[in-house]
C-alpha cells in the first residue's frame, strides 16, 4: 500500500499551497489509506497530522498503532533501541503512589464499553494489563495523581496497542504528560477551571442555549466527564472514541475536546429542548437538576454518524471563538496544557519533542506547586514553556533592552537629580517617561537595582 | 405555591469508591444489580415514585464520585437535601472509618439548617459475603451509629437484594418529615413576615 509519488507530490503541494480542506478525502477514500500508509512510513508529521482530521480519522487500529506514536513524539528509532522486557521490570521496584488502591478499584469496573465482545478471560487480561499500565505512569511521575475517569482514557490505548505494552506506555505516558496534567493536580480544582469556559463559550455560539439552560447561573458540573476522561466515558463506540483521540492529537491541544462538547451540544439541541420541557411538565424537580439531568447524560444516546458529523463541523466554532479570548481563560494556570498547547494547525514533530522535555524538565513540579495556591492570581508561577522556549531566542534582544534599561534608569537618577537645581525642560520630561516604560516592561531590571546602586 | 408542585425527596448517596453506592441504587430503584457499573464521574440522580402512607412522594437520589477529589464538587448538588445516607462496605475498615468524615463534609458543604437535626442513614453494604472477609461486625457498627446520634444503621447486600426496601422506608420517611418540617418552618417565617408586614403598618397608622 503506498501512492505513486506524482499523487504524494500533488498531496505534499497542496499541504504546503495551504489550500487543503477536509473534503480533499470525502470523495476519493482509496486515496487516503496508501497516503496514510506512506505518510507514515516517511515519518511525515504534517500529513498523518492533516489526514487524522479528515472524517473517519486515522481509519482503524492498524494505523493508529503506527500515527499515534509520530503524534505524540514518541521517538522510534530511541524505542527500537531500548531492550523493552528489561526496562518494564524496573518500574515494579519503585515506590508505590497513593494513588494505588483507588486504581485498582477502578480497573475492576473497566472495559465495559471498549471489549464489549471480549470473553472473559480476554477482559481479565486487558484489565490486569490496564492496571500494570496505570500503576507505571505513576510510580514514573509521582508528582501526578491519579483521577477516576483516567482509567478510562488508558483503556483505550490499551485497546489499540493491545500486544504491544511497552510503546503503548510511551505513548500514554506522553499523551498524559502533554495533554491531561491538568486534570491530575493534587485537586479537582484546575480541571474545574477548563470546564468553566464551557457556558461563555457556548454563549458565543448559540445564545438560545445559554440563555434558555441558565448556563450562566449554574455550575458547569454537567460536563466534568466528558471533560476528563474525554468522552471515553460517555461515548461508546470504539470507532467514534478512536477518532476523537485522533483529533486531539492532532489538533495538538487538550483545547478541542471543549469545542466537541459544544459542537455534540449543538446537534443535540433540539433533543435536549424537548427532554427539559418534558422534565418540567412534571413539575417535580427544580429546573438546575433538570438541567444538570439532561447535559451530564445527552451524549449516551448520540448515533454514531451524529457524534462524526459533530466532529468534523467542529472546526467551525474554533474559528468563530477562540479559548484565549474568554473571560474565565484568565484563570487558568500559566503552566496549563491549554497554555502550553494551544489550538494551532501547524505543529510540527519538532515542537511536540520540545514541548515534552519542557514539560518533564521545569514545568510538571512548578505546575503541582502553582495548583495548590487557591487564589489563581495571588501568585505567579515561575516557569512556562513559551517563556522557556522563546528565552533562547530573546537572549540577545533581553541584553540589548537591558542595557537600555540601566541607560534610562541612569539618566533618570542623573535628571532627578538635576531637579533641584532646575526646571525640567521638555526633553527631560520624555527622559522621564521613556525610562519608566522600560522600568515597567523589564522588570528584572528592578531586581538588578541593588546591585548597581 | 410549593404545594402546588409534589412532594421532592431530595436524598444524597455518600461513602467511599466502590463500597456500591451505585449499586444499591439501581436494585432500590430498578430492581436489578449488575457487576458492569462504571465508576461514577461527577453526579447524576434516579427517581422514584413512593407512596409513603397514602402520601405519593418522588423521590430523587443523587448518586456521587467516590474519589475524595470530586467531594468539592458537592456544593452544587447537596443543597436542599431531605436525607443523606452514609454507605461503606462491611469488608473495607477505611470506608467504615470514613463514614464521619463524609458526615462532616455533607453538612458543610450542604449548608442544612439545623445540623444536629439533619437525618442521616448508615448503611454498610456486601453483606452477601464470605464471613471471614467481613471486617465490621454487627455490634461494632451499631455502637459506632449510636455514637454518631442514634444514627438507623442497615446491613444490606445490593448484589441480593437484602434489606434495600427497608433502608429506603426509612430514608423516605426521614427524608419526608425533614421536607415537611421544612416547609413548616417555611410557612411560619412567611407568618412572622406578614405579622411583621401588618405590624409596621400599625405602627404608620
Amino acid at each position: 500500500m503506498s501512492v505513486s509519488s506524482a499523487d504524494w507530490d500533488t498531496l505534499s503541494m497542496k499541504l504546503d499551497n495551504s489550500i487543503v480542506d477536509s473534503t480533499l478525502f470525502k470523495s476519493n477514500d482509496s486515496l487516503k489509506e496508501p497516503s496514510l500508509s506512506t505518510a507514515i512510513d516517511l515519518n511525515d508529521y504534517k500529513i498523518v497530522q492533516f489526514l487524522a482530521k479528515t472524517k473517519g480519522g486515522l481509519i482503524n487500529s492498524n494505523f493508529r498503532k503506527k500515527a499515534w506514536p509520530l503524534l505524540l513524539g514518541v521517538d522510534m528509532e530511541k524505542f527500537h533501541g531500548l531492550c523493552a522486557s528489561r526496562y518494564s521490570v524496573d518500574w515494579k521496584s519503585k515506590p508505590q503512589h497513593k494513588d494505588e488502591d483507588q486504581v485498582s478499584l477502578d480497573v475492576d469496573r473497566s472495559f465495559i464499553y471498549y471489549a464489549e465482545n471480549g470473553s472473559d478471560s480476554v477482559k481479565t487480561e486487558l484489565k490486569s494489563k490496564l492496571n500494570d499500565l496505570i500503576l507505571r505512569i505513576l510510580r514514573e511521575n509521582p508528582q501526578l495523581c491519579y483521577y477516576q475517569g483516567y482509567h478510562d482514557i488508558c483503556s483505550v490505548f490499551l485497546v489499540i496497542f493491545s500486544n504491544e505494552m511497552e510503546l503503548c506506555f510511551q505513548c500514554v505516558q506522553n499523551f498524559t504528560l502533554l495533554y491531561l496534567r491538568d486534570f491530575m493536580m493534587p485537586s479537582i480544582n484546575e480541571s474545574i477551571k477548563i470546564l468553566k469556559l464551557i457556558p461563555p463559550l457556548v454563549q458565543k455560539v448559540d445564545a438560545q442555549i445559554y440563555n434558555e439552560l441558565l448556563l450562566g447561573d449554574i455550575e458547569p458540573f454537567y460536563a466534568i466527564s466528558p471533560l476528563i476522561t474525554l468522552f471515553s466515558h460517555n461515548i461508546t463506540s470504539f470507532s467514534s472514541i478512536s477518532q476523537i483521540f485522533d483529533g486531539i492529537l492532532a489538533n495538538g491541544s487538550l483545547g478541542i475536546i471543549i469545542y466537541y462538547y459544544i459542537s455534540l451540544l449543538l446537534s443535540q439541541k433540539e433533543n435536549i429542548f424537548q427532554k427539559i420541557s418534558l422534565m418540567e411538565e412534571e413539575d417535580c424537580f427544580t429546573k438546575q437538576d433538570v438541567i444538570h439531568d439532561v447535559l451530564s447524560k445527552f451524549i449516551l444516546n448520540i448515533e454514531k454518524n451524529t457524534i462524526e458529523q459533530s466532529l468534523e463541523d467542529c472546526t467551525k466554532i474554533t474559528k468563530r471563538a477562540p479559548l484565549e479570548k474568554l473571560l474565565p481563560f484568565h484563570q487558568i494556570q500559566r503552566n496549563s496544557v491549554l497554555r502550553t498547547s494551544p489550538l494551532i494547525n501547524d505543529l510540527d514533530i519538532k515542537e511536540i519533542k520540545d514541548r515534552l522535555a519542557f514539560i518533564t524538565e521545569a514545568i510538571l513540579e512548578d505546575q503541582v506547586e502553582g495548583s495548590k495556591i487557591t487564589d489563581p492570581s495571588s501568585k505567579a508561577t515561575r516557569f512556562s514553556i513559551k517563556d522557556a522556549l522563546a528565552k533562547k531566542q530573546n537572549q540577545t534582544l533581553f541584553k540589548m533592552s537591558l542595557t537600555i534599561g540601566i541607560i534610562g534608569l541612569l539618566l533618570n537618577i542623573i535628571l532627578k537629580k538635576n531637579e533641584a537645581f532646575q526646571l525640567q525642560t521638555p526633553i527631560t520630561q520624555l527622559w522621564n517617561t521613556h525610562s519608566e516604560i522600560i522600568n515597567i516592561g523589564i522588570r528584572p531590571i528592578r531586581d538588578l537595582l541593588p546591585k548597581f546602586f | 405555591m410549593s404545594s402546588k408542585k409534589k412532594t421532592l425527596l431530595k436524598v444524597i448517596i455518600l461513602g467511599d469508591s466502590g463500597v456500591g453506592k451505585t449499586s444499591l441504587m439501581q436494585q432500590f430503584v430498578n430492581g436489578k444489580f449488575s457487576n458492569q457499573y462504571k465508576a461514577t464521574i461527577g453526579a447524576d440522580f434516579l427517581t422514584k415514585e413512593l407512596t409513603i402512607d397514602d402520601k405519593s412522594v418522588t423521590m430523587q437520589l443523587w448518586d456521587t464520585a467516590g474519589q475524595e477529589r470530586f467531594q468539592s464538587l458537592g456544593v452544587a448538588f447537596y443543597r436542599g437535601a431531605d436525607c443523606c445516607v452514609l454507605v461503606y462496605d462491611v469488608t473495607n475498615q477505611k470506608s467504615f472509618e470514613n463514614i464521619s468524615l463524609w458526615k462532616d463534609e455533607f453538612l458543610i458543604q450542604a449548608n442544612v439548617k439545623n445540623p444536629e437535626n439533619f437525618p442521616f442513614v448508615i448503611i454498610g453494604n456486601k453483606v452477601d459475603v464470605d464471613e471471614n472477609k467481613k471486617v465490621i461486625n454487627n455490634k461494632k457498627a451499631q455502637q459506632f451509629a449510636n455514637n454518631l446520634g442514634n444514627l438507623p444503621l442497615f446491613q444490606t447486600s445490593a448484589k441480593e437484594a437484602v434489606n434495600i426496601d427497608q433502608a429506603f422506608d426509612v430514608i423516605a420517611r426521614n427524608a419526608l418529615q425533614q421536607e415537611e418540617n421544612d416547609e413548616f418552618n417555611d410557612e411560619f417565617n412567611d407568618a412572622i413576615n406578614i405579622q411583621l408586614d401588618g405590624e409596621n403598618n400599625n405602627c404608620a397608622c
